[in-house]
């Protein structure tokens, strides 16, 4: 969400601000097809230490423990409720220590790939990368669309609660599980008629410039791949070779763990 | 002078399918946060929510491809802002690809009930491509993922009832003139 806001990478320090979006992007793609390839402990182990050093990397210990706060929380609950359901149903308890090691280091290693995506991009460097990356205009012009519009929805959302507090109303959890029909139109009619409103001013407006009749789009600023783009992807791809090579060696092949 | 292109998606209905991404992304966000995480209640909401905007905005947009397009952008954008698994990208695609096959199968967007059915559609194969894809995850402790099959039903009984509101919402709309299709 910090990606959200203008100065979002401005306070974060350490190398990963600088690094391309489309690099960051490369990198979550290349984490979660080893992830979910790498069915070995030692193999996942791998690609978790080395994500969490690249997470390390960032600079922000304190936004990380709260991720693994909420991982932790989030964990325990699903332990919670398997150990409920293992109660009527035996079968679902019989999972060894590597059964709930494994799946559990994959969301680790998500983890620590998509919070520095989030937490180091500004939104004119994911623009550029948007750009950058050659979509095509019907992919571009949307994707655009939302990450300027998110900001000002989140300003509308403003609106509408603070009229609704004016008027005597106020949203919270108990308010919203004992009222949720009351809750959902106070809130979401105003929004729905906002979200309407906008679109068809953007829309014309994106129209009377004529967006999307030309052939090429002239950038405002072009964004660079540089060297250390490519030897985080070369370092990434490396990992994975050598988790792959570990679980080769140390047994257990790709599709081993499906049972 | 350069050459004018002419487009399947005009850039007004581009820009209706990114401004209702953005709307269906930040009110879902937000109804769950204000419902305090793991509300049952909170859950149905969210999801009653994302499909009434889904309703509408096909409604808006009664072209084949717009649920495909919407999907991959709400699913790139997430990937990129909001820190979402790139992992869940083939389950929504998935289903947004069945949800468009049934429909061009139904006679098209063109029918009545032509958005009705693709959101349906989509909402159903979606969650359970996500389900595979979860299972994928935990394959190795299937067991886990039974913890997560109550809430993946509970979330769609409230994309089911964002069905009726979505189409009661579209009567509204169409009722003051702002869709007009």
């Amino acid at each position: 969400m910090r990606a959200l806001f203008d100065n979002n990478a401005a306070d974060a320090a350490g190398w990963l601000p600088k690094v391309d979006a489309r690099a960051k992007l490369a990198l979550s793609v290349v984490a979660a097809i080893g992830s979910l390839v790498v069915s070995n402990i030692q193999g996942q182990l791998l690609l978790c230490g080395f994500s969490m050093c690249y997470a390390l990397s960032l600079r922000k210990p304190k936004a990380l423990l709260w991720a693994y706060l909420f991982f932790t929380l989030m964990c325990g609950m699903a332990m919670g409720c398997m150990w409920i359901m293992g109660q009527f149903m035996p079968s679902l308890n019989k999972a060894g220590f590597t059964g709930l090691v494994v799946p559990f280091l994959r969301m680790l290693t998500m983890l620590h790939v998509v919070l520095p995506m989030a937490l180091s991009t500004r939104v004119q460097d994911l623009l550029n990368a948007l750009r950058g990356m050659r979509l095509p205009f019907c992919i571009y012009l949307p994707a655009a669309v939302v990450v300027r519009f998110i900001p000002t929805f989140l300003a509308d959302v403003q609106q509408v609660t603070e009229s609704l507090r004016l008027r005597g109303y106020r949203l919270s959890p108990w308010g919203i599980t004992r009222h949720p029909v009351q809750s959902m139109r106070l809130l979401f009619t105003p929004l729905l008629f906002r979200s309407l409103r906008t679109s068809e001013d953007l829309g014309i407006a994106a129209e009377l410039k004529g967006l999307g009749y030309g052939k090429t789009m002239t950038p405002y600023k072009t964004c660079h791949w540089a060297l250390r783009d490519t030897l985080l992807l070369i370092a990434a791809c490396a990992v994975l070779t050598a988790a792959l090579t570990l679980q080769m060696h140390l047994g257990g092949t790709s599709l081993g763990g499906m049972r | 002078m350069s050459e004018l292109v002419r487009r399947y998606w005009s850039a007004h209905e581009l820009v209706v399918i990114g401004v209702f991404a953005a709307a269906a992304k930040v009110s879902t966000l937000l109804v769950a946060l204000a419902g305090g995480g793991m509300n049952p209640v909170s859950l149905l909401l969210k999801n009653l929510i994302y499909t009434t905007l889904l309703v509408v905005m096909l409604y808006r947009v009664r072209k084949a491809g717009t649920l495909l397009l919407f999907s991959l952008v709400s699913m790139l954008v997430s990937a990129l802002l909001l820190g979402a698994s790139i992992t869940l990208l083939p389950a929504i695609l998935l289903g947004a690809l069945m949800a468009e096959a049934s429909v061009a199968l139904c006679g098209g967007y063109s029918r009545a009930w032509g958005p009705v059915l693709a959101v349906g559609v989509f909402d159903i194969a979606s969650r359970v491509c996500s389900l595979g894809i979860s299972w994928l995850f935990m394959r190795e402790n299937p067991s886990l993922l039974m913890a997560a099959v109550p809430v993946v039903i509970l979330g769609y009984l409230g994309a089911a009832a964002g069905l009726f509101t979505g189409y009661n919402a579209v009567k509204e709309l169409r009722h003051a003139g702002i869709v007009r299709q």
